[in-house]
């Protein structure tokens, strides 16, 4: 059971980063709640600025 | 033997003032009637006729069969068990509208007309140890409706009986351990475990007691989250116990979150599994349609899936390894490296040839001390759930209630639940990476200025060991993927609070992250890296979402990732994904079944959108080349690709115009389905997933067939033969 749990008990420790902001919990009983939680930190990006990633992949680097 | 494809409905009214056990059952095919006349007690099951293969002499006459005598319902066994036990005289006398599969525990009923026939049904169970009901029918209106006031119980004492069993030892353990207090949330939870565990143990018995055991194993691990009972230390100088630091991931917020989840999936499994268990009149289910019988086929025929995933997992020792491996030195000077330019550092040059040719996670030795910490994996709870769907949780996972009646058909295919178990077994370790990259940016970020420079720096920096490789590489997706919401004046500015940057990448795309590694994950060890099975069975499962439309272009990037870990080797990696996925796409059934194929390939021929997700895919290429060189199992992805009974050759048939591979080649291939009278072979097989993979093509779902592929899941998964050979 030990290692098993170490995994099963990383997935939840997943939760707890997101639980910094109190969302994990709200998330999961809406979600049994058949709820609909709109997270804006989750929407995707506004922008897609794919200029600067595509430097970052070409140069490794960010500009400085 | 026969099932017959037009579904049949069982009916049944308590009459409680005639009496606790009178009853009034209809057997028919008229919904509405029955609707009708529904009344408080009403409940309902869909049925289907199995019909022997008798010849025309052996048929009896009406004489001989008479009117009905008795209703026997049949607990944990196949259809094959009538033919293997009853004579071909007394399978003529059931011949007509007689004998009936369920998807309830109770999994075979029978009409019978015959008073002989009646007292040999009895021997034969009592003969084979089968639990039954029989209610003795005292009035029949030659319409299918049975009334009487009499029902026989019979419940071997090798298995147990539900109302004086004695605990398991796993039971014992458990109840034990119990420490119930009503007067907070967290101890009402607790309450409630306890209380569904007690109904798991007393009502499962035969071949559902293994949904209890998984249930007690389960509770052993929650039990230990909740209490954090391995991460006290106990101070033997002053004798104080102290919660370790690391106790803090069963802080307030997730024990309650793990109880709920835990309950709520127990309360499903056990309200559709170990309803219409005996005594059956008292035991009524809430899925309303199988309120009768309830559905404990089904929930075995799913909870075997997920186990012979589980035990995939156990056997190769996949944890273990991965855990062992993340220790490993890693030496970047193995692999050949191909630079673009020198401020490239070398472990993000690793040739992507060498890279798919990895096998790191394989060659960690058995006697690696990480090793040790081998246990058995527990097996999640499994439910159907129309709200949750498929859905992995930390101890849970759900597959949608359409399956029950259509696990025949693409799009409720129960071998979806691959995804889901490969969430389960990745989770948690893509989590580490995450966190032990955020904490080293934590420690950048507050050992003093920072800034592009410095992240940049970091970056380069070679990882010591496997784990801080996986680590650096799920960090840089993150930034490439975050990236986009910048230019480079506002990264400039964004640097200098590198940990906020990247607790906001992480926000924004580590769940995004885990999905394209999971499905890298997927197609490699479970689909065989087989792109037909993979496009069709995952985009009609996901056909039937009612969201598709708006978020299509995410799952095409998924989709094409995953395909590229075929291809990785190869410079045009991208384009060979496209144009396998294309090439799915063009054939049936993805060209008719799938709404949205018109959109997927408009979005793949054209110009920008096309640019956008080649984008896409160079910023997940780097997980590519991190899924071979750690994550991959060849012993895992061979455990899921064999079969002892499967066609060596892999038989390959013509369906609708085109040629599928076929694993198994029984009496009664799968195309028989396409007649009116498909039938009940007697196939074993030690592959659930292969055996899905054959008989879960049908266009349309079709509950008589979904039926019959629920029963050889639940019953005929040859365990003990898989066993013998992992020993072997």
């Amino acid at each position: 059971m030990a290692a098993t749990s170490k995994n099963v008990k990383s997935m939840l420790k997943s939760k707890k980063l997101q639980s910094r902001k109190a969302r994990a919990f709200m998330v999961n009983v809406a979600a049994f709640d058949g709820g609909h939680v709109v997270d804006d930190k989750k929407r995707a990006p506004k922008k897609k600025n794919f200029k600067l990633a595509r430097k970052l992949m070409d140069n490794y680097s960010l500009p400085e | 033997m026969k099932i017959l494809k037009k579904q049949y409905y069982i009916c049944v009214d308590s009459k409680p003032d005639l009496g606790a056990e009178s009853f009034c059952v209809t057997i028919g095919t008229n919904l509405k009637s029955m609707l009708r006349g529904w009344g408080a007690t009403t409940r309902i099951s869909p049925i289907w006729q199995l019909r022997p293969t008798v010849s025309q002499d052996e048929l009896k006459t009406d004489a001989d069969i008479g009117d009905p005598v008795s209703l026997w319902f049949l607990h944990g066994i196949s259809a094959e068990f009538l033919r293997d036990q009853f004579s071909q005289s007394q399978l003529a006398i059931l011949y007509d509208e007689s004998m009936w599969i369920s998807v309830g525990v109770h999994s075979l009923v029978l009409v019978c007309r015959n008073e002989q026939l009646d007292e040999d049904i009895r021997n034969i169970c009592y003969d084979h140890s089968v639990p039954f009901e029989r209610w003795l029918v005292e009035e029949a209106d030659g319409k299918g409706s049975f009334s009487g006031k009499g029902i026989e119980y019979y419940s071997p004492e090798s298995l147990g009986s539900s109302s004086v069993h004695s605990k398991t030892k796993l039971a014992n353990g458990a109840f034990s351990k119990a420490n119930i207090e009503l007067d907070d949330a967290l101890g009402f939870m607790q309450f409630e475990l306890y209380a569904l565990l007690a109904v798991m143990e007393g009502r499962s018995q035969g071949p559902f007691s293994v949904l209890a055991d998984d249930a007690m194993k389960v509770e052993e691990l929650a039990y230990e989250l909740v209490n954090g009972q391995d991460e006290v230390e106990h101070d033997a100088e002053t004798g104080v116990t102290v919660e370790k630091e690391a106790t803090s991931y069963t802080n307030g917020m997730t024990r309650p979150d793990i109880l709920l989840t835990l309950n709520a999936g127990l309360s499903r499994l056990s309200s559709q599994a170990l309803s219409g268990t005996s005594p059956i009149l008292r035991t009524e289910c809430h899925f309303w349609p199988h309120s009768f019988l309830g559905t404990g086929v089904a929930n075995l025929a799913l909870r075997n899936v997920a186990q012979f995933l589980t035990s995939l997992t156990t056997t190769s020792r996949y944890d273990q390894r991965l855990y062992a491996l993340a220790q490993e030195e890693f030496n970047v000077s193995r692999f050949s490296i191909e630079k673009p330019d020198e401020q490239f550092p070398d472990f993000a040059c690793i040739n992507r040839k060498e890279a798919s040719e990895q096998n790191s996670l394989d060659s960690i030795s058995d006697s690696s001390k990480d090793l040790d910490e081998a246990g058995d994996a527990a097996t999640p709870i499994t439910y159907f759930s129309g709200r949750d769907g498929f859905m992995n949780g930390a101890l849970t996972t759900s597959a949608p209630l359409p399956s029950v009646s259509g696990c025949n058909s693409y799009q409720w295919n129960l071998g979806t639940i691959t995804h889901e178990i490969s969430h389960r077994i990745l989770g948690g370790h893509i989590f580490d990476c995450i966190d032990e990259f955020l904490d080293e940016i934590y420690q950048l970020q507050h050992a003093g200025s920072t800034g592009v420079a410095k992240v940049n720096a970091f970056f380069r920096d070679a990882p010591v060991s496997y784990g801080s490789y996986a680590s650096k590489v799920i960090g840089r997706v993150l930034m490439l993927y975050n990236c986009l919401g910048f230019d480079e004046t506002e990264m400039k500015t964004a640097m200098s609070q590198p940990f906020d940057f990247f607790v906001e990448a992480n926000d924004r795309h580590a769940d995004n992250i885990e999905e394209l590694l999971v499905h890298i994950f997927d197609f490699y060890h479970f689909y065989g890296s087989d792109t037909e099975t993979y496009c069709t069975f995952v985009w009609l499962s996901w056909a039937v979402l009612p969201s598709i439309e708006e978020k299509f272009e995410d799952y095409v990037v998924r989709t094409l990732v995953a395909l590229g870990v075929k291809y990785l080797g190869r410079d045009d990696w991208k384009e060979l994904a496209i144009s396998d996925f294309l090439s799915v796409l063009s054939q049936e059934p993805l060209k008719s079944r799938l709404h949205i194929q018109p959109d997927i390939v408009a979005l793949l021929n054209d110009t920008d959108q096309r640019f956008e997700i080649l984008q896409y895919l160079d910023m997940s290429e780097p997980l590519v080349v991190l899924f071979h060189v750690y994550f991959k199992s060849d012993v895992l992805s061979l455990g899921a690709s064999e079969d002892l009974y499967s066609n060596p050759e892999n038989r390959t048939v013509t369906r609708n115009g085109r040629k599928e591979k076929r694993y198994y080649h029984y009496r009664f291939p799968v195309d028989a389905f396409a007649s009116e009278n498909p039938s009940v072979g007697r196939p074993r097989f030690t592959n659930p997933l292969l055996f899905l993979r054959d008989y879960s093509r049908e266009e349309l779902p079709n509950a008589a067939q979904s039926a019959w592929l629920l029963h050889m899941l639940a019953f005929n998964l040859d365990w003990e033969r898989a066993a013998r050979e992992d020993v072997s």
